[in-house]
C-alpha cells in the first residue's frame, strides 16, 4: 500500500492530522511530475494541470483500493498543491521582471504560459484567499476548477454536492471573485 | 459564514434567475431599506456578466521551455552529425563523423533529460580508464564524452550497424539452439567488462545489437559506462529522471535496482538482466510484461520486480494462447507443441537462477551462465538446480514480509501465534462454545509453527541451506524474552521447541544455552521441580554430551531422570529416553576413562532399565524397543 493510500485510509477513519500529511506528499509529486514533463515536452507545448493531477493520482495510488471519499481528499490536496506551485512560480517570475534578474529560475523550469496570465493568477489567488475566509467550501470548488481544471461535474463529485448546487456556487463565486479583483484594480 | 453573506448570496441567485428586466423590481423589494446590499448585488450581477471569460478559461497549464534538440548537419565538439539513427529512453543517437585525430564514423548519443551535465561527465571520466581497458570483440567501444552547447551530456561510441538481438533472432527464425549460441558471447562480453571493473547496468535487447561479419552474426553490447554516468544519486529531483529511464525498460530492471537506493548495484545486476534477456529470447517475452509494468504505478512496479515470482519459461510458453505460441514457435523454427517441453528442466533452471530475487542465489559470474548453457548444449549436467522445498518456503515468507526483515517477521508471527493461541485457549475455557472455532483456528496456527520447526530435521539431513532458518530461530529467541514477558508458560514451551530445532540443526551450543534459559525460567515460574524443567535438563544433557562435556552431561541427565521419576512416577517413556541417553554417556565415559568397568556396568544397567520401560509401555514389537 502506498503512503498516500495509507494516509487516505487514516483520513477516512477520522484521523484529522492525517489530512495535513497529505499535502506535502502530493505537492512534491506534482512538482516532480511537472518538472519532469517539462524536460520531455517540446517547446511551446502546454501541460494540462488536470492531466498532471490525474497522473499524480495514478502514481501515488495506482490501482489500490481507496475508501470512497479518498478521492475528494486527494484532489483537495492536489488543488492546494497546484495552487502553491503556480503562485510560487508566478511570484518568482514577477520578482525577476522587477529587477531581481540575477535570481536563477532554478526550480525545474515550471512556467506558466505568459506574464499576463501570471498577473491574473496572482490576482485571483489574492481574491480567493479572502473568499476562502468567508466561504471555505465554495473556495474549494474554485480551487478544483481553477487550479486543477476539473469540470463542474467532476468537482461536484469530489466535493460530494449535486451538480446544480455546484453550478450555483460557481456562478456566485465567480461573480464575487471578479468583483473583488475589479474592486482592487479600481483602488490601485 | 456570516448572515449578511447568506442573504447576499440568496438575493443574488434569485435575481439571476429572473429575466434582466424584472431584476430591478425584485431588488427594490428584496433590498428594501438596505442600499449597500442592493449596490453589492448589482455589482455582483455586473460581475457575473463580465466575468464569464475572465475567470473560467484560465485552467492553467505549464509550458515547456526546453531547448531545441540538435539536428543533422550540426557540429557537436569535433563531431559532425550525419543523421539520426535512433531514439532511446534517455537520448537520441546520431551517426556522426569524426575528423581528428582519425577520420571515422561514430555513434553519438545526446542525453535528453535535464541532468547535471558536469556530474554526468565527471562520472564518465571516473570510469573512462576502466572503459578504455575493455577490449572485446562483442563490446562496442566508448570513445568520448562531453557537453553540447545547450549543456547536455553526450557520449561517442563505436558505430554498430545492427539490429537489437531479439529482432534479429525473430527475423531470421533462429532456433532455440542458435539463440543460445548467440547468447553465450554476450555473457562472455559482460564477463570481460566485469573483470575490468565495469558494470553495464542497462543490459536489454536495444543495447545488444547483432551485426553480420562475413555472414556470421556477431552480437555487440553497446552503451557500456553510460548507465552509470547518467545514474544520479537518489534525491527528490532525480527520482524522476530515474523513474523515466526506468519506464523505458522496467522489464529489465533487477530487484536491487528497483529498490532505487542506488548504492548497491554490482555485477549480479547484469546477471539478472542477462536472465531477462535469455527469457525473452526463449519465450518471446520478458518475464514481466513491459506494458503492464509501464501502466502500473511506481510502487506497483517496484513491488512486482522485487517480490513477484515470474513463471518459468516453460510455464510461460504453455500458458500462451495457441496463436501466440504458433508465432513464437515459428520464429524458432520449432513445433509449437514441443517448445515448452524443450524449455522444461535445464533451461528453466538456468533462466530462473539468473532471475533470483536474492542475488546471492544467482550465478556468481556471467561466465557461469555461459558455462551452464554450454553444458546444456553438450547434454552435460548443469549447475543450476530447482529450488528446494525449504527454499520455496523461505521465499513464501519473503513474499509476505512488509516492512520487516523476513526473519523478524517470522519470529514475530511465531511468538504472536503462540500467544494468541494460549490466550484463546483460556478464553475457550471461560466462553467455551463461543470461542471453540477460534481456538481451533489458533491450534492450527500453533500446529503450523510446530510443523514448520520440526520440518527442519529432514532438510538438514539432505544438506540443504539453513542459513535463513538459523537467522529466524536466533531472532525468535531474541524476541521471546521481551514479547512473552507476561506469558511464561508459552515462553517456556516455545524455548523447548527451539532447543529441539537447534538439535536438528546441529547447533549444540545454542541448544545448550536455550535449554539452560528454559530451565531457569521453569524453576522460577513453576517452582523447583516440574516437567518443563525435567525436559530442559534432558536437553542440556544431550547438548553437553555431543559437545564432549560428558561429566556435566551425566550430572544433568541424572537430574532429569530423577525429576521424571518423581513427577511421573517410575517407568515413564520420558524416563526411558533419558536412561537410554545416560547409557550413551556412560559408554562414552567408559571409552574415555580407559575402560572404566564401573561406567560400563552402569551403562548396561541404564540401557536395560530403559528397555524394560519401553517393553512394558509399548509392547515387544514396537520400533522404539528395537
Amino acid at each position: 500500500m502506498s503512503d498516500v493510500t495509507r494516509i487516505l485510509d487514516r483520513v477516512h477513519e477520522g484521523d484529522a492530522s492525517a489530512a495535513e500529511e497529505l499535502l506535502p506528499l502530493v505537492y512534491q509529486e506534482l512538482r516532480k511530475l511537472a518538472a519532469h514533463k517539462m524536460a520531455q515536452e517540446l517547446p511551446g507545448q502546454t501541460l494540462q494541470a488536470t492531466a498532471l493531477v490525474h497522473e499524480a493520482w495514478l502514481r501515488l495510488i495506482g490501482a489500490e483500493d481507496v475508501k470512497w471519499n479518498g478521492r475528494a481528499h486527494f484532489f483537495g490536496a492536489a488543488a492546494e498543491a497546484m495552487r502553491r506551485i503556480l503562485i510560487d512560480n508566478a511570484r518568482r517570475k514577477r520578482a525577476q521582471r522587477h529587477g531581481g534578474g540575477q535570481a536563477k529560475l532554478d526550480i525545474d523550469q515550471i512556467d506558466v504560459a505568459s506574464p499576463a496570465e501570471d498577473e491574473q493568477l496572482l490576482a485571483v489567488n489574492e481574491a480567493l484567499e479572502k473568499f476562502a475566509a468567508r466561504d471555505q467550501q465554495k473556495a474549494e470548488l474554485v480551487k478544483l476548477r481553477y487550479f486543477v481544471g476539473l469540470t463542474i461535474e467532476e468537482a461536484a463529485e469530489v466535493l460530494g454536492i449535486s451538480v446544480p448546487t455546484a453550478n450555483r456556487w460557481w456562478t456566485y463565486s465567480r461573480a464575487w471573485l471578479y468583483e473583488e479583483i475589479e474592486g482592487q484594480r479600481r483602488v490601485h | 459564514m456570516s448572515p449578511p453573506d447568506q442573504r447576499e448570496e440568496k438575493v443574488f441567485e434569485a435575481a439571476l434567475e429572473l429575466p434582466s428586466e424584472q431584476r430591478a423590481a425584485y431588488l427594490d423589494k428584496a433590498c428594501a431599506g438596505d442600499e449597500p446590499l442592493r449596490q453589492r448585488i448589482e455589482a455582483l450581477l455586473r460581475a457575473d456578466k463580465e466575468a464569464g471569460t475572465l475567470l473560467e478559461p484560465v485552467v492553467t497549464g505549464f509550458q515547456s521551455d526546453a531547448p531545441v534538440t540538435e539536428k543533422a548537419g550540426d557540429k557537436i565538439g569535433r563531431y559532425k552529425l550525419l543523421q539520426e539513427i535512433g531514439e532511446g529512453g534517455c537520448g537520441v543517437v546520431y551517426m556522426a563523423e569524426q575528423e581528428e585525430p582519425v577520420r571515422r564514423r561514430v555513434a553519438l548519443k545526446v542525453i535528453k533529460l535535464g541532468m547535471d551535465t558536469k556530474q554526468v561527465i565527471a562520472r564518465f571520466e571516473a570510469e573512462r580508464q576502466a572503459l578504455a581497458l575493455m577490449d572485446h570483440p562483442n563490446i562496442a567501444k566508448v570513445f568520448d564524452a562531453g557537453a553540447t552547447e545547450t549543456g547536455r551530456p553526450y557520449f561517442v561510441m563505436e558505430l554498430v550497424r545492427g539490429v537489437p538481438i531479439t529482432e534479429y533472432c525473430d527475423k531470421n527464425n533462429l532456433s532455440t539452439r542458435q539463440r543460445l549460441e548467440l547468447f553465450i558471447p554476450i555473457c562472455k562480453a559482460i564477463q570481460h567488462a566485469h573483470q575490468k571493473g565495469v558494470i553495464h547496468r542497462d543490459v536489454k535487447p536495444s543495447n545488444i545489437l547483432v551485426t553480420l561479419h562475413d555472414g556470421v552474426p556477431v552480437p555487440k553490447v553497446i552503451d557500456f559506462g553510460i548507465a552509470k554516468a547518467i545514474d544520479q544519486p537518489l534525491t527528490e529531483k532525480t527520482l524522476f529522471t530515474r523513474f523515466e529511464q526506468f519506464m523505458g525498460t522496467p522489464a529489465y530492471m533487477s530487484p536491487e535496482q528497483a529498490e532505487m537506493s542506488g548504492l548497491d548495484i554490482d555485477t549480479r545486476t547484469d546477471i539478472y538482466a542477462l536472465g531477462v534477456l535469455l527469457y525473452e529470447l526463449l519465450t518471446g517475452k520478458p518475464p514481466f510484461d513491459a506494458q503492464t509494468l509501464a501502466k502500473s504505478g511506481l510502487d506497483e512496479i517496484r513491488r512486482t520486480i522485487r517480490e513477484v515470482e515470474p513463471p518459468k519459461p516453460s510455464t510461460r510458453l504453455s500458458t500462451l494462447t495457441a496463436a501466440d505460441l504458433t508465432t513464437v514457435a515459428k520464429h524458432r523454427g520449432a513445433e509449437a507443441a514441443k517448445l515448452s517441453n524443450l524449455m522444461r528442466g535445464d533451461l528453466d533452471w538456468i533462466v530462473m537462477k539468473c532471475l533470483e530475487k536474492d542475488r546471492t542465489r544467482r550465478y556468481d559470474t556471467a561466465n557461469g551462465v555461459a558455462m551452464d548453457i554450454e553444458r546444456y548444449l553438450h547434454n552435460e549436467p548443469i549447475v543450476a538446480r530447482p529450488p528446494s522445498a525449504l527454499y520455496r518456503f523461505h521465499k513464501m515468507v519473503r513474499r509476505h514480509k512488509l516492512a520487516f526483515a523476513a526473519a523478524t517477521f517470522v519470529a514475530a508471527s511465531l511468538v504472536i501465534g503462540l500467544t494468541v493461541s494460549t490466550w484463546l485457549f483460556f478464553k475457550a475455557q471461560t466462553e467455551k462454545k463461543k470461542a471453540q472455532t477460534e481456538a481451533a483456528k489458533s491450534q492450527q496456527v500453533a500446529r503450523f509453527l510446530e510443523d514448520m520447526l520440526t520440518g527442519v530435521g529432514p532438510s538438514v539431513a539432505v544438506g540443504r541451506d539453513t542459513t535463513m532458518l538459523r537467522e529466524i530461530l536466533d531472532k525468535t529467541v531474541e524476541r521471546i524474552g521481551t514479547d512473552l514477558k507476561d506469558q511464561p508458560e508459552v515462553d517456556i514451551e516455545l524455548r523447548l521447541t527451539l532447543a529441539r530445532v537447534y538439535w536438528d540443526l546441529q547447533d549444540y551450543r545454542k541448544m545448550e544455552q536455550t535449554a539452560r534459559e528454559t530451565l531457569r525460567l521453569a524453576r522460577a515460574h513453576f517452582g523447583g521441580e516440574n516437567l518443563a524443567a525435567a525436559d530442559a535438563l534432558s536437553q542440556i544433557g544431550r547438548a553437553l554430551y555431543v559437545l564432549h562435556e560428558t561429566d556435566e552431561a551425566e550430572t544433568f541427565t541424572r537430574q532429569a531422570i530423577a525429576m521424571q521419576r518423581k513427577l511421573r512416577g517410575d517407568g515413564s517413556l520420558q524416563e526411558a529416553s533419558a536412561l537410554e541417553h545416560l547409557g550413551d554417556i556412560l559408554r562414552h565415559q567408559h571409552n574415555l576413562h580407559r575402560e572404566d568397568p564401573t561406567k560400563l556396568a552402569e551403562a548396561e544397567t541404564a540401557c536395560r532399565a530403559s528397555l524394560a520401560i519401553r517393553r512394558k509401555r509399548l509392547g515387544n514389537n514396537s520400533d522404539e524397543v528395537a
